[in-house]
């Protein structure tokens, strides 16, 4: 049977993430393809998420592997950029890509939790707790 | 390898004629089922020249009805552009993608 056909710049990229709850989660930056099965095809294995891989994707290259590096470092706690999400835990296709997982799992906006974190979170009367 | 691998990347054919920019890449939704109940996305070919705007905007492909002259003029320009599939596709990690074949064996948009 013929499967579902997708256009991968038209119909993927740059879609809303969605996580179980229906709260938003970042939007898909890239594709990441697999290496060739048996019969030679080559499956897309992962969404990537986060400025790192939409910096590369749009003709940035080197400012986005910059950024991939800096981030690693920077907020390795809380998953760096881009965060890889397993294909296998994608549920739906359509305006919006649906995710089985949580906003916290799915670790996209690192950078924002971390000035939530560190900065929002320490501000008197922000009404934000750190661990939160 | 990631989609943006191939996205902007310029494609010769087997004689060394241009045949245009990767502006999209065609999957098909026919691979092993995962995890979360969706088959597995399989990488089928390549969607080269046409122009880059028609090709993004898809109106042939998206089936988009309006407005009339901009349908017109998108859907015949994205036309233009021609499909690989992905067997008759060299990989190379810079540089231009090469292909198998020559140009004029590769099948339009609406033949696939």
């Amino acid at each position: 049977m013929a499967g579902r056909v997708l256009y991968a710049g038209l119909q993927l990229l740059d879609r809303q993430l969605v996580d179980r709850s229906g709260r938003l989660c970042g939007k898909v930056d890239d594709l990441e393809l697999g290496e060739p099965d048996d019969e030679g095809n080559r499956h897309v294995e992962a969404v990537l998420s986060g400025p790192g891989a939409l910096l590369g994707r749009t003709g940035h290259r080197r400012l986005g592997d910059w950024l991939r590096r800096f981030a690693g470092r920077a907020f390795a706690a809380d998953g760096g950029d881009p965060v890889r999400i397993s294909f296998g835990r994608v549920v739906d296709i359509g305006n919006h890509i649906s995710l089985d997982m949580d906003n916290e799992e799915a670790a996209t906006f690192a950078a924002e939790r971390w000035v939530r974190d560190h900065i929002i979170g320490r501000l008197p009367g922000s009404g934000i707790r750190a661990d939160q | 390898m990631r989609i943006s691998d191939l996205l902007d990347r310029q494609v010769v054919d087997a004689e060394g004629a241009p045949v245009g920019k990767v502006h999209d890449v065609r999957l098909v939704q026919d691979g092993p089922l995962l995890a979360g109940g969706l088959a597995a996305l399989r990488a089928d070919a390549l969607v080269v020249g046409g122009g880059t705007l028609s090709v993004r905007l898809g109106y042939h492909r998206h089936g988009v009805r309006g407005p009339a002259p901009l349908r017109a003029l998108f859907s015949a320009l994205e036309r233009r552009a021609v499909v690989v599939p992905w067997p008759e596709l060299v990989l190379t990690d810079d540089g231009p993608l090469r292909l198998r074949c020559r140009r004029a064996e590769l099948p339009g948009l609406e033949d696939v």
